[in-house]
């Protein structure tokens, strides 16, 4: 019995958008005892790259959800531990500044920080009263906690008031404070120290005996809309952390904040704080298709109010709760878990995706043109001998091999016809470049449907789960629109030409419709990504594939790059940390120097395989391009002409490359 | 004071047009071929001119190359039309930019002297298209780039828009040629979530026939729900007015922010709008902006002309 619709489930697929309580919506990551945020004595800096579920991952350690009413046990040991969570409004912050409010900026900075997190612990109060915890001689205590007159006097509150009862008093204030905002000529009604009075509140919450050995994280997300002034005050809570808070600090993966203080120490990493990354700490790449799975899964069960048949054993909640990490971990579990995933989002084998070439008319049409390119003027051979409906796969590759100067045709059909053992190395390496081109010589809108498959979509969503949650919402937006709606869990299955419909969809939408409209630059990192896109585009199309599945480039340097000056240098570097920050590009370990004799970037960087099916070019993780610094200054910093330029020096190079391919071999290109 | 509608004219060029006023204005940047024209030619007729620019960083405005700073600018305006027993004002609404008439207007608005307030405003023959090319699909490049959202002061919501005060308002949004502009705005929200409710006004009919169809072109991939969407004429600031004070009186409870990011005329009913309902006091409604940094040349020629003639009641 469905309680809602799959596709508003999936459509709601941020944490903002669902409650504040993470409890049993939480799934948490498989190596989540190390990191548990509340564990830690000295403060963290958390990173994360664009949708990896930042925030989720903050409120699971806040009061909403340690005290959530789905739990049906509250233990003491709980309670020893608290987060708060504090987002800011970015665009007020943009205005508190030296610059704008003198030096009053501080004392505005210290209330907006004070006046909210004083409510969040009115409401944290009134939220332990209202949850399952069962001692009611403990609630009454802290019902009756008191902010006396002269606990409250330095926010102008003129009588004594319960704690429970400052939220409403507290929102008032906020709005005291934003007419001050809108008139800083003004004497600023209450000035204090927020640290320090945070600190006090604090401790008339610890009077009450269940809560004396508590402390008190706070989480303060998106720390890069704070400027630097800003982030020097917040440094110095964590350099010199107070008894009963901690103060903690999330930010973009890729952006780095201030280490400064306001005094003349900095903040440094082990010492004063730990860095933890949720890609790579917490998740870690190979993990993260079972997290997403795990996700979809959890989510379809609560619109269908069922539970798989393989999964009726495990608790409600399991998902988030720390005891069940271990059993996760387990081969027994995940087989489970793939199985009912790939139920929903079939793949398909390069082999069989060769199979449907052969036996759709166009595309078998595509490859016998190009093995007559191939074979050229050479009339010894019939392009019909080429093609095998028995051998899929080596026909499909034969397109591309016989555009190949060093491969004699007559030894290729040798091959073909009695030993296609041969072709072993070939299917590892140039099948999907070959069905690529293939599939990007057609121009009637068929898609290549190896981009879909859930393990696809993994690959395809590079740890951004909110590209994982987008094409499976669209997948069943695109079932719903074709009338296959789902009437129970075994029903959800999508077949695999609708699946990559969605990849190409989504993957335009990606491009023509989101990064432009990133952060501040967004206009200029879609020219890049377009440039990119277009320059591993033409390797794609080249009917030898001889350098096929390029996606990514690696940086040589030369003596070119003395020539940049210093403000291209500071261009140039700023859209570089944007494109990684708002991951249109990732960024790997350079692992491969075929050319050990250039001096290679230590890193490489990969357009973002989202946008793969747009531009038609492979997804998965095989060859790179190296550009060296006048190259990139071109993609990233030059006029149109100077970029048609290098397309153009691209395309030569490609043909060329058909012509000569001793200059770079197969082997040298097998990572 | 209450600012009101007194008359809207309209030349059909500016040879048509007559500039026989007694009085000082303001103006900003002169850009392009219509904001030159227009600020000479006013220039030539009034007592004295101001031109006037907003600062982003240091939130303070630049008059004449002095620095003031934004709230001493209401007292100088004060002290200066009190010195010079000012009746009439002209605001060149051109080149102004939406933060200068914005508060140019809330200021004026606190005066309790009897001051006529003559809007005008030049529409553009053309707006410069880019080149197309392959690699660009953009066609009008009328800013270069464009700045953080900000408030602009006094128009803030009455308390932080943040996580503690945990209510979602609306965004009305008005709708020009740039969808970047918009795009911004949702893409942002996807991470801060502020917005749960998007009402656009497009600017129906466009300055020229068919322009309207180019703003629903670039926009329609962004709009999820097209009954949110109201229509404002172009050209027209007062039934740009009639508009969101509709909208509003619907939603009376809820946190609004308006941000104009269409034509000038719909901008300068939207600050007028905004002006009278802060000194209201009665709703919570906000402004934000993108300051975006206008190119040049960005329009060629010089079609209507515009004059909207306000009074303070």
């Amino acid at each position: 019995m469905k309680k809602k619709s799959l596709t508003s489930s999936f459509s709601m697929n941020r944490a903002e958008e669902t409650s504040l309580d993470m409890w049993g919506e939480y799934v948490l990551p498989i190596y989540y005892k190390e990191y548990n945020l509340l564990q830690n004595e000295k403060s963290t800096h958390i990173t994360g790259g664009r949708g990896i579920g930042k925030t989720a991952y903050l409120l699971y350690h806040c009061y909403p959800t340690i005290l959530s009413p789905k739990k049906t046990e509250i233990k003491d040991e709980e309670l020893e531990k608290i987060g708060l969570y504090l987002k800011l409004d970015s665009e007020l912050l943009e205005d508190m500044t030296s610059a704008v409010l003198d030096k009053n900026w501080i004392h505005a900075f210290n209330a907006y920080i004070g006046l909210s997190i004083f409510i969040e612990l009115s409401k944290f109060l009134k939220t332990f009263l209202d949850s399952s915890y069962v001692n009611e001689e403990t609630k009454i205590k802290v019902r009756e906690i008191l902010l006396t007159k002269r606990v409250v006097s330095f926010l102008g509150i003129d009588k004594d008031i319960l704690f429970i009862d400052y939220e409403k008093e507290g929102h008032l204030l906020r709005s005291e404070f934003i007419d001050w905002l809108c008139s800083p000529e003004k004497e600023l009604p209450f000035k204090f120290k927020a640290k320090e009075k945070i600190e006090y509140f604090i401790k008339l919450i610890k009077e009450v005996e269940i809560f004396c050995n508590t402390k008190f994280h706070i989480f303060i997300d998106e720390f890069e809309h704070f400027n630097e002034e800003q982030q020097h005050v917040i440094n110095s809570w964590i350099k010199h952390v107070p008894e009963n808070t901690i103060y903690n600090v999330a930010y973009k993966k890729y952006y780095e904040p201030s280490v400064s203080t306001i005094g003349s120490e900095s903040i440094q990493p082990r010492n004063d704080y730990r860095e933890v990354n949720i890609e790579l700490d917490l998740i870690g790449e190979k993990n993260f298709k079972l997290i997403a799975s795990e996700i979809i899964i959890n989510k379809v069960q609560v619109v269908f109010d069922d539970v798989y048949a393989d999964l009726k054993d495990y608790d409600l909640n399991y998902l988030s709760n720390e005891k069940f990490i271990e059993l996760r971990k387990k081969d027994e579990y995940r087989n489970k878990i793939d199985n009912i995933i790939n139920e929903m989002f079939p793949d398909i084998s390069l082999k069989e995706v060769a199979k449907l070439i052969l036996n759709d008319t166009l595309l078998r049409g595509k490859v016998s043109t190009s093995i007559k390119d191939g074979l050229g003027k050479n009339s010894d051979f019939k392009v019909e001998q080429f093609i095998d409906d028995t051998k899929p796969e080596e026909s499909i590759l034969n397109a591309i091999l016989l555009h190949r100067k060093r491969i004699n045709a007559s030894i290729l059909l040798d091959n073909f016809t009695n030993n296609i053992g041969e072709y072993a190395k070939w299917k590892n390496n140039n099948l999907f470049g070959a069905i690529l081109y293939i599939y990007n010589k057609e121009k009637i809108n068929r898609r290549c449907p190896y981009y879909g498959g859930f393990k696809h979509f993994i690959e395809q969503s590079a740890l951004n789960i909110r590209h994982t949650l987008e094409l499976v919402l669209q997948c069943f937006i695109y079932a719903e629109k074709q009338d296959n709606s789902f009437q129970n869990l075994q029903d959800i299955t999508v077949n695999i030409e609708y699946q990559a419909n969605v990849v190409r969809d989504v993957s335009r939408n990606e491009f023509d419709r989101k990064i432009a409209y990133l952060g501040t630059y967004g206009k200029k990192l879609k020219k890049i990504a377009e440039r990119l896109g277009k320059l591993f585009e033409l390797a794609h199309n080249n009917p030898a594939q001889s350098f096929a599945e390029v996606n990514s480039f690696a940086l040589i340097s030369s003596a070119e790059e003395a020539k940049l000056s210093s403000e291209e240098i500071a261009d140039y570097e700023l859209l570089f940390r944007e494109l990684l920050m708002w991951s249109v590009l990732t960024e790997k370990d350079n692992t491969k120097k075929w050319n050990s004799s250039q001096n290679n970037s230590l890193k490489e960087y990969r357009l973002h395989p989202m946008l793969s099916s747009y531009f038609g070019i492979s997804f998965r993780k095989k060859r790179k391009y190296d550009f060296n610094y006048s190259e990139i200054k071109t993609i990233f910093l030059g006029t149109d002409v100077e970029y048609q330029e290098l397309h153009k020096r691209y395309a030569e190079k490609n043909n060329n490359e058909n012509d000569n391919p001793e200059e770079i071999t197969l082997l040298d290109m097998i990572k | 004071m209450k600012l009101e509608f007194m008359k809207i004219k309209e030349y059909s060029s500016i040879d048509d047009f007559e500039c026989t006023m007694d009085s000082i204005f303001f103006y900003g940047k002169k850009i392009d071929d219509r904001s030159i024209t227009m600020v000479d030619l006013i220039s030539s007729q009034c007592t004295h001119g101001y031109e006037i620019i907003y600062l982003n960083k240091t939130n303070s405005f630049k008059i004449n190359d002095n620095s003031i700073k934004f709230n001493e600018l209401e007292k100088a305006m004060r002290e200066s039309i009190k010195k010079n027993n000012i009746k009439n004002i002209v605001l060149e609404s051109t080149s102004l930019g939406y933060t200068e008439l914005l508060i140019i207007l809330l200021n004026l608005s606190k005066e309790n002297s009897s001051i006529e307030i003559t809007i005008l405003y030049a529409e553009p023959l053309e707006y410069t298209k880019k080149t197309q090319n392959e690699l660009d699909s953009e066609i009008y490049e009328l800013s270069e780039d464009y700045h953080p959202h900000k408030y602009i002061k006094p128009f803030l919501l009455n308390e932080p828009h943040d996580f503690t005060s945990n209510k979602a308002a609306s965004l009305i949004s008005f709708i020009g040629f740039e969808e970047n502009r918009l795009g911004r705005v949702i893409e942002k929200n996807n991470d801060d979530n502020k917005y749960n409710e998007f009402i656009y006004i497009m600017p129906v009919p466009g300055f020229k026939f068919g322009w309207e169809n180019i703003s629903l072109a670039k926009h329609y991939h962004l709009i999820d729900n097209y009954k949110e969407i109201h229509y404002a004429p172009a050209d027209d600031p007062y039934e740009t007015y009639r508009i969101l004070e509709k909208i509003v009186e619907n939603n009376p409870s809820k946190k609004i922010v308006i941000m104009p990011l269409g034509t000038k005329p719909c901008t300068i009913g939207a600050s007028i709008f905004l002006v009278n309902k802060k000194n209201e006091g009665k709703y919570d409604i906000a402004t934000k902006f993108d300051f975006p940094i206008k190119s040049k040349d960005r329009s060629t020629g010089i079609s209507k002309i515009y004059e909207y003639r306000l009074k303070l009641i």
